[in-house]
């Protein structure tokens, strides 16, 4: 899903982004967009770039939730946490997932192979609950379906 | 060649739109029909998604809900000459959910084609924008005045003042601010906007530009929209291919562009100062107002910001005027709210009508009733109006009018039209547990009250939960209340206690002591 880190293609992302005013977030989000989370060997060229001092990008990086510092699992599963899918019951889903994948809500597995994140609603409210596997979005997923579903999209990585 | 719908819509799709898209393809080349598949956005009535629709003789004949499976039996039922299928809907504007509302907003969703301006202009589209042109500044605000259009985000600011303080404002430059950042959840609206018409927002920051004199927009959209993005984009590069965006649009020597910027998976972002920190690149921190945005915003500069739904609001009013819309709705809350039905309800959907309906008559008209269970479980038990930090109401309540003063009076805010109806097995501690956890967790930082209240306040309540020292921690939780309503310095540390408070008074005999003493988690 993400690409291994590749630090010319990064440099070169954000030398694209350089002109765009107040470009540091957007610039970032392009980095998650295509390997999944900011590496930290980035930080001097983003200071540089956008005349911020290395705290300054840290700061900036771990504020949105979006940006992660550490790689990525190989299965990468959003669960929504909000109200509209918890009163659609995803509260026992969301248990079946967790103990199917051995691991918590917010957590990567030692092997490196599934990462559960917290999400809070993805505006597809009226057929909750909801889950993203590998950035596919799957609504109506309850304690019954949700093993075949991981089983389905997560096969084979 | 016969014209088939299939909506991109994000729920349509995680319903499996792709997959039915993919298999009428595959039949329809097996049985040498020529077909042309148009993705549309979705009318909104979500339990009958995923909806195929067919134009047979100049008129559309929809099916649903179809998955790929269903298919087949379409095509053994000649569907595309509407044969009949006991999935069979016929005509989609006739079905009442859809014929009892007053769609002005949603006025083009699912009717048009998305991605093809062509279409957009052929439903009407741009007709606004054509008067706005040869219209001076001060009419268009007077408009807007004359509407009584209030921001549709949740401040329910009037619109009017908004645009004419940054009218006023003089300045180099001036930005135009569409906040795309829909974090509350049970809301879906701006969503479905972006996905099923977008040139509807591009045409309402253009009248904004147009009258507070501003050359250039930013589009604020959450991470959490993948489809939005994507048609945003399209429609985008196609309105500056036609000359609707970019330079001297439409001979009018007028210039206008938009930019579209993704979020970072930040609620409070969607705090308009926040939003503009974000833009701007940096922490989504919240900035101290005054100065307010109308006058330094977006890099220091006024800015015109303004939800979607307040957007695409303005192009109905400025297209058949402010009097007409504003003749819709109810005391002081004017024209038409794109209520956002979801939850433990049987028809799930969007459901655009004028203020002063109540809670009751949306969910008893429209969502099919009280008596409904998700999986048979228990019937309706609460509903929480307005997002995660809206009021919880009982049963009681459900003859409130959805009225921007009345929900005020009641200690609550419509905020962004979500409605999220909550069945029996819903724990109001809870959920007053995750009102605070959930301020600290996308808390900004910035206040006090806010950064300390909301954690202080979450463990408070895991106290209650658990039934250590309940009434105490009541108490306290009430006093921790005032203080974040009082003092925060934006909505989000000071509308926590909105559901904590309502939650507390709607349901005393869950946060009794004597009741922790026997059920405990």
């Amino acid at each position: 899903m993400f690409k291994e880190y590749d630090f010319d293609v990064a440099l070169k992302v954000i030398e694209k982004n350089t002109h765009l005013r107040g470009g540091l977030v957007e610039t970032l989000r392009n980095l998650a967009d295509t390997f999944g989370y900011i590496n930290e060997d980035l930080y001097p060229a983003l200071a540089n770039t956008f005349n911020q001092s290395e705290a300054g990008v840290l700061g900036i990086v771990s504020f949105y939730h979006d940006f992660k510092t550490k790689p990525r699992a190989k299965n990468v599963i959003k669960v929504c946490m909000a109200e509209a899918c918890y009163a659609r019951k995803s509260k026992n889903m969301i248990k079946v997932l967790c103990d199917t994948l051995e691991i918590d809500i917010g957590e990567q597995r030692e092997d490196g192979k599934y990462e559960i994140e917290e999400v809070f609603c993805l505006g597809n409210c009226a057929v909750g609950p909801n889950i993203v596997v590998n950035e596919k979005l799957y609504a109506e997923v309850s304690s019954d379906n949700v093993k075949a579903i991981i089983n389905k999209n997560c096969k084979g990585k | 060649m016969i014209k088939i719908y299939v909506p991109l819509d994000t729920t349509s799709v995680s319903l499996g739109a792709d997959e039915v898209v993919e298999e009428i393809t595959l039949l329809a080349k097996q049985n040498n029909q020529d077909i042309h598949i148009i993705r549309n956005g979705s009318w909104g009535l979500v339990w009958l998604e995923t909806l195929v629709e067919v134009e047979v003789n100049g008129k559309r004949i929809a099916y649903g809900p179809i998955k790929a499976k269903d298919v087949a039996g379409l095509f053994d039922a000649d569907f595309l000459n509407a044969g009949e299928h006991p999935l069979k809907v016929g005509d989609i504007t006739k079905v009442p959910y859809l014929a009892k509302q007053t769609r002005l907003c949603f006025q083009r969703v699912g009717l048009v084609d998305p991605m093809e301006i062509d279409d957009y202009i052929k439903h009407g589209g741009f007709t606004a924008l054509k008067k706005a042109l040869i219209a001076s500044p001060e009419s268009l605000i007077k408009e807007i005045e004359l509407s009584g259009l209030r921001g549709r985000g949740g401040a329910a600011f009037p619109s009017y003042l908004k645009l004419q303080a940054t009218k006023d404002a003089l300045a180099d430059e001036k930005f135009v601010v569409c906040n795309f950042d829909e974090g509350d959840s049970g809301t879906f609206s701006d969503r479905m906007m972006g996905e099923g018409d977008p040139f509807m927002i591009l045409e309402g920051m253009f009248l904004t530009a147009l009258a507070v004199g501003a050359n250039e927009g930013y589009i604020y959209l959450r991470s959490e929209y993948p489809i939005a993005r994507k048609v945003l984009n399209n429609a985008i590069n196609l309105a500056r291919k036609t000359g609707w965006l970019g330079k001297n649009i439409q001979n009018s020597g007028k210039d206008f562009d938009i930019h579209l910027r993704i979020g970072a998976g930040s609620y409070v972002c969607g705090e308009e100062t926040a939003l503009l920190n974000s833009l701007e690149g940096k922490r989504g921190t919240v900035r101290v107002k005054p100065p307010f945005p109308v006058h330094k915003g977006l890099f220091g500069k006024p800015t015109a910001l303004f939800n979607v739904i307040s957007l695409v609001s303005m192009v109905t009013i400025i297209e058949h005027g402010g009097k007409v819309y504003g003749k819709y709705g109810y005391a002081r809350s004017r024209g038409t709210c794109p209520f956002q039905l979801s939850g433990n309800i049987k028809y799930g959907g969007l459901v655009e009508l004028p203020f002063g309906i109540t809670v009751r008559d949306i969910i008893e008209h429209f969502g099919g009733g009280l008596e409904f269970s998700f999986d048979g479980g228990r019937d309706l038990k609460l509903v929480q109006i307005g997002g995660p930090l809206g009021y919880h109401m009982s049963k009681n309540d459900l003859d409130n009018p959805l009225d921007y003063e009345h929900f005020k009076t009641l200690g609550g805010h419509i905020g962004h039209g979500g409605i999220v109806v909550m069945g029996h097995d819903a724990s109001a501690k809870e959920l007053a547990h995750f009102a605070f956890d959930f301020c600290a967790l996308e808390s900004c930082g910035t206040c006090t009250p806010c950064r300390i209240g909301s954690r202080r306040g979450a463990e408070m309540m895991e106290q209650v939960i658990s039934g250590e020292s309940v009434n105490e921690n009541i108490i306290l939780i009430k006093e921790l209340c005032d203080t974040l309503t009082k003092t925060s310095l934006c909505a989000l540390g000071g509308i926590t206690a909105v559901p904590v408070l309502s939650l507390i008074k709607n349901f005393p005999n869950e946060f009794e002591d004597r009741y922790n003493k026997y059920v405990r988690r």
